[in-house]
């Protein structure tokens, strides 16, 4: 039987309040569909962490009731809180090691000095008053060229004398220790 | 439960020449069933001929229709345009894989036959079996007919319909089951001329046309109707002997003829008088159907059209 369409219209339209309703039923799907993705994963995860689930919770965080974005953003600010902590400790490492390197002040020079010679029991030389920090040769002072500051090297000698520590000149001319060129100083061994 | 978005209710409008009919099915999945119905005779007679005199007198008829079925932009709604408004060509053609190049090769036949610019006309053919046929049936409106008909709807303030389907087409779809088998044809009496239409096994081969028609039926009393249609039925015999001949089909095959009017009142004397003229076994349309009086035929088919664009039905028991 012939279907005969002189005029056929291209679309059907639907009303306004169904269109609506279709609206909701396809968002409202969805998110239910999100909700049932999302409590798979949180299975799989839960799964996958319960041999760690002990060390989570120390650090408070619990894998049954926390979402799996929930846990990596604490995970993260535990991580941050451990490196702050190591960046501190680590930093205040670091000025022990400058303060043993004895880069800072002078004075820790005198006191490895003084543990050294406690170590070795012997007279130690200087070889230089113009120190520098070699990590592995702290102790290897380069020979003093010029020393014309004899307030702040003065100083320095009073300190050393004061913890019971004695200076002396070799080959010196005019017996000025500070003002010694190609001299060796050495300090003796505590009294 | 129906979880279709689009609606499931379909409308036919019957524009006819003497009332519009609506009626409203619902199809829930396989089957069908009217749910409402509604017919608006006109006031007065408002076409001479075939010539339609006061347009207003439809637009009105059509407006209160669609308040009756309660009409929205939801509902599919299929009407057909008037059958003298349609042309029927048995068109031969080489075989073609689709559709598409069948209807340009008809328009291209019937512009140079009609003289008519192709831009102007909407050609549809019949595609079953489109493999198998040596010849197709092209069916051809003028476009300014189907956009006057569109103008109707909206000005009765009525969504645009779905489908515009051909006028002598609307009483097909409701027998289509039943007439798989044999030569069967349906007579159809408009208001000036009567068409008759030819099917061998369910498949559509002719439809031809002669003069008289219901407007004939001026007195409304059974003498006058069965002069009229003793009138009618000698050329109907005529055209339908000539219409098996022209298809060499044999007329001691021929299963039933079926009548239907858009005036229903004398049907039964007109199917009547062919009880022995040996042209298969004759009934009234409703008859035919074991429908009941007051169902709006046309507007009744063309819902069930709309219907069956989109699936296989069934249809309920009856309602009375």
């Amino acid at each position: 039987m012939p279907r005969l369409n002189f005029y056929r219209k291209k679309v059907r339209k639907i009303k306004l309040t169904k269109f609506i309703i279709i609206l909701a039923v396809i968002f409202g799907v969805g998110f239910a569909s999100y909700e049932g993705i999302d409590f798979f994963v949180r299975g799989l995860y839960v799964h996958a962490l319960s041999a760690d689930s002990a060390l989570l919770g120390k650090v408070g965080i619990s894998i049954s009731t926390l979402s799996q974005s929930q846990v990596q953003k604490r995970l993260d600010n535990v991580i941050q809180s451990y490196s702050n902590t190591l960046n501190s400790q680590s930093q205040l490492l670091f000025q022990i090691k400058d303060t043993l390197n004895g880069v800072n002040k002078f004075h820790s020079t005198v006191a490895l000095l003084n543990e050294l010679g406690t170590t070795i029991g012997s007279k130690v030389s200087i070889s230089s008053l113009n120190y520098k920090s070699i990590s592995s040769t702290f102790l290897s002072f380069e020979q003093v060229q010029s020393a014309d500051d004899s307030t702040s090297l003065n100083l320095e000698k009073k300190v050393i004398e004061s913890s019971g520590y004695t200076f002396a000149l070799s080959n010196s001319e005019d017996q000025n220790w500070y003002r010694a060129s190609n001299e060796s100083i050495s300090v003796s061994d505590k009294k | 439960m129906n979880f279709n978005i689009f609606s499931t209710s379909y409308v036919g409008i019957d524009i006819g020449r003497y009332k519009v009919e609506g009626v409203r099915i619902k199809k829930d999945k396989e089957k069908i069933a009217i749910t409402s119905k509604f017919s608006v005779p006109y006031s007065k007679k408002i076409f001479e001929g075939e010539e339609l005199k006061d347009e207003n007198e439809i637009i009105s008829a059509l407006n209160k229709t669609g308040k009756n079925l309660k009409l929205n932009i939801e509902d599919f709604i299929v009407t057909s345009i008037f059958p003298d408004k349609t042309l029927f060509r048995q068109i031969t053609l080489p075989k073609m894989p689709n559709k598409s190049q069948m209807i340009n090769a008809v328009k291209f036949q019937i512009v140079k036959e009609l003289s008519i610019p192709s831009e102007n006309i909407t050609v549809e053919v019949d595609v079953e079996e489109l493999e198998q046929q040596e010849s197709v049936a092209a069916f051809i409106a003028r476009n300014e007919d189907i956009e006057k008909f569109k103008s109707i709807f909206s000005k009765a303030l009525l969504p645009l319909p779905d489908i515009i389907d051909a006028g002598y087409m609307k009483f097909n779809y409701l027998v289509e089951e039943k007439i798989k088998n044999g030569i069967s044809f349906i007579t159809f009496e408009d208001n000036t001329s009567t068409y008759l239409e030819l099917f061998k096994d369910g498949k559509f081969l002719a439809i031809d046309s002669t003069g008289g028609g219901a407007d004939d039926l001026k007195d409304n009393n059974d003498v006058d109707a069965k002069i009229h249609y003793l009138q009618l039925s000698d050329e109907i015999q005529r055209l339908g002997r000539m219409m098996l001949s022209r298809y060499s089909l044999p007329s001691d095959n021929l299963k039933r003829i079926i009548f239907v009017s858009e005036k229903m009142d004398y049907v039964n004397i007109w199917s009547d008088l062919f009880k022995d003229v040996g042209l298969g076994e004759s009934k009234n349309y409703k008859e035919f159907l074991n429908l009941t009086d007051d169902i709006p035929l046309g507007a009744y088919n063309l819902a069930v059209r709309g219907a069956l664009e989109s699936a296989k039905i069934k249809f309920l028991p009856k309602k009375s």
